[in-house]
């Protein structure tokens, strides 16, 4: 920087003009004036002439400071300005109030300042902001790597858990064959296509093949269904389970057809398998070989039909040759005669009535009876029932009371069954009093918590009692009543007819139908059995004959 | 018609009984063929050129049962299927009875449970309604 270089650049230029004048000026005098003046005024001019020149010296030496000041000094502060620009300092404020150029440029200066002052400070905002933006996106970037890393991770570990799932469902399905192939019934599995997806060895060695030929196939081109009656293709019971989504069960009569065209009588059912939004994807069927059931079943009933079609026909042979003895057909009787086959006839009926209760108790004790329940009305059946012993009631001149509630509801039972409760009970109350007594039936609705002869009634059930003025039961024999064959001593007293059976039917009969039976006796007093039957009614039971 | 007395065909295995409900049939002046088996009474139809009523056991001599016998007269190209059929048994199921039913027989008895001159005017009765009206 040179410091004061226009300083001294003026001083000395104004210091050589002035001397330059100086000279010039005394030169001139000197010369002009040499000629005139001798050399004392010479000197004595020359020494004022000396004189003088300092003092035009100092104050042309003042005039030029004052000069320069004027013009120095503003440059020196624009110097100044400049350099502090220069060195980045924006903030200095020059002033130079010179009103001249100096001052304009000072003032550009200025402006130059503060303008550089704005720019650089939105320089620097943009600058931060540039910053921020870069290290936002840096944050990002790595927030990003990190989810990244995260999902990496996390797929791994589902790779690893559907490896163990796989490997589960490996063993569960290892563990599914092996309970197929152990089941003792024949099982298959067919999809929407009915074709077979799974099978085991039970069902495809029943129908002939080997698993693999079944596989992958409809089942229909292997096993074979086929109603036991018509011969028709039953493809019913997986039908009717995609259709109703519901399990369907086909007890009797159909028929798998092997490879080598035997029929196998089996027992099936077939239950939908529905997937979480309740679509049917497919079906599983499970059957069984019943030909032995069936045949056991068969030999049962067939037992009992045989028995009571041989029981029977000589009770029919001596029931008919006694009535047209009686009848006179072959000649008239004498008395006794008549008398003597009249006990042949009597004895005869008898034997008939006991037959058909044996048979009865046989079916009972062998299953193969039927209940089919049906809506009855209960009333109408017990009128019945009483009407077949009118003439016995007249006979014996008892009083027959009836006690029907009001509306009472139609009671889902089997008509057969029921009417032989009512027909045992009112006859056992018409046979065990004597002439002149009273026999009633009662039949109501009773509530839970309600009494019935002295026994609280748990649920809402229909409500029968029979009772009547009769022999009773003597307390030491009560409670051999229901047993088979029984009869208690002064029945058999009384009236040598009775096969000791009825009740043991009653009693079973009405447990099946989910009831409850009981009395209250008291000899020479009477007796009241009382039912109570369930609401709901009887239930359906299968099997291969209806008793009576 | 009213000369020749009424015929009945009674198919039943059982000889005493067979024998009775005959002896009892002509006492009520009708005429009587018997049979003991389905294929006995085809037999009975095709040589009889009357038959105003069939008196049918369910169990009978041979391999084929009442209703095998009532499947074979019942059906359409039979000259026999219109003839009254009364069933005498001495058990047989309520299904077995739905089936004569079904196939068209007149009436079910139960041999033990019913007296023989019941049974034997009520189908007297029938056919000769049946004659009255026709």
């Amino acid at each position: 920087m040179q410091k004061n270089g226009i300083r001294k650049k003026m001083v000395i230029s104004c210091f050589l003009i002035t001397l330059i004048v100086i000279a010039a000026v005394s030169v001139f005098f000197i010369v002009n004036t040499g000629k005139l003046v001798s050399g004392e005024v010479l000197d004595r001019i020359i020494s004022e002439l000396l004189f003088i020149t300092p003092f035009i010296l100092a104050f042309v030496v003042l005039i030029i400071y004052l000069i320069a000041s004027k013009i120095v000094a503003p440059i020196k502060k624009l110097r100044e300005a400049a350099g502090f620009l220069a060195k980045g300092d924006l903030n200095r404020e020059v002033s130079v109030k010179t009103q001249d150029e100096f001052e304009d440029m000072a003032n550009s200066l200025n402006e130059m300042a503060l303008n550089l002052r704005s720019d650089k400070i939105e320089l620097q905002r943009y600058s931060q902001g540039l910053e921020k933006t870069v290290k936002e996106k840096m944050e990002d970037l790595e927030n990003k790597v990190i989810d990244l890393k995260i999902a990496r991770d996390k797929i791994l570990s589902a790779a690893n858990d559907i490896d163990e799932e796989r490997q589960k469902t490996i063993k569960e399905k290892d563990k599914i064959d092996a309970i197929l192939h152990s089941i003792g019934d024949g099982v298959f599995v067919v999809d929407k296509d009915l074709r077979v997806v799974i099978i085991n060895e039970v069902a495809a060695n029943m129908a002939g093949y080997k698993a693999e030929e079944v596989l992958g196939k409809k089942y229909t081109d292997k096993l074979k269904f086929i109603f036991e009656e018509t011969g028709k293709v039953n493809s019913q019971f997986i039908d009717k389970a995609f259709e109703t989504k519901a399990v369907q069960k086909m007890f009797n009569h159909t028929v798998l057809i092997d490879k080598d065209g035997n029929k196998i009588q089996v027992s099936d059912s077939a239950a939908p398998l529905l997937d979480a939004d309740f679509n049917v994807v497919g079906c599983v069927v499970v059957f069984r070989n019943v030909t032995k059931e069936r045949d056991v079943d068969k030999a049962k009933s067939e037992f009992v039909s045989l028995a009571s079609h041989q029981l029977r026909t000589p009770l029919s042979v001596i029931n008919w040759y006694s009535e047209m003895l009686l009848g006179g057909d072959v000649g008239k009787l004498n008395e006794d005669q008549k008398k003597y086959v009249e006990e042949v006839y009597k004895g005869n009926q008898r034997m008939v009535e006991l037959v058909n209760s044996l048979l009865n108790v046989s079916r009972l004790e062998l299953g193969t009876f039927i209940v089919e329940p049906e809506p009855i009305d209960i009333v109408a059946l017990a009128k019945s029932a009483a009407s077949e012993l009118k003439p016995q009631i007249a006979g014996k001149k008892l009083s027959f009371k009836e006690y029907y509630g009001d509306s009472l509801p139609m009671f889902n039972a089997d008509s057969k069954l029921l009417r032989m409760v009512f027909q045992n009970l009112l006859s056992n109350a018409v046979k065990y009093t004597p002439d002149n007594g009273e026999v009633s039936v009662n039949i109501s609705i009773i509530d839970a918590g309600e009494n019935l002869g002295d026994k609280k009634v748990e649920e809402k059930s229909f409500a029968i009692s029979v009772s009547d003025t009769g022999y009773g039961i003597t307390a030491g024999q009560q409670d051999k009543i229901f047993s088979k064959l029984f009869r208690a001593d002064n029945a058999r007293g009384k009236d040598t007819e009775g096969t000791g059976l009825g009740l043991y039917i009653v009693k079973a009969i009405v447990d099946l139908s989910g009831g409850s039976i009981w009395f209250k006796s008291e000899e020479n007093k009477g007796t009241a059995f009382y039912i109570t039957l369930p609401i709901g009614g009887m239930k359906k039971r299968e099997g291969a004959k209806k008793l009576g | 018609m009213k000369n020749e007395k009424q015929v009945i065909l009674v198919i039943e295995d059982d000889q005493s009984l067979l024998m009775a409900i005959q002896d009892k049939i002509q006492r009520n002046g009708l005429a009587v063929i018997t049979a003991r088996s389905a294929e006995q009474a085809m037999l009975c139809l095709s040589k009889n050129s009357r038959v105003d009523a069939i008196w049918l056991d369910h169990y009978l001599l041979g391999r084929e049962d009442g209703i095998d016998f009532v499947q074979k007269i019942k059906h359409n190209d039979s000259i026999w299927k219109n003839i009254p059929i009364f069933v005498v048994s001495n058990t047989v199921g309520p299904d077995k009875v739905e089936v004569y039913i079904r196939l068209g027989v007149v009436k079910y008895y139960t041999k033990a449970e019913k007296r023989l001159d019941g049974i034997i005017a009520d189908i007297k009765n029938y056919i000769q309604n049946i004659n009255i009206n026709n």
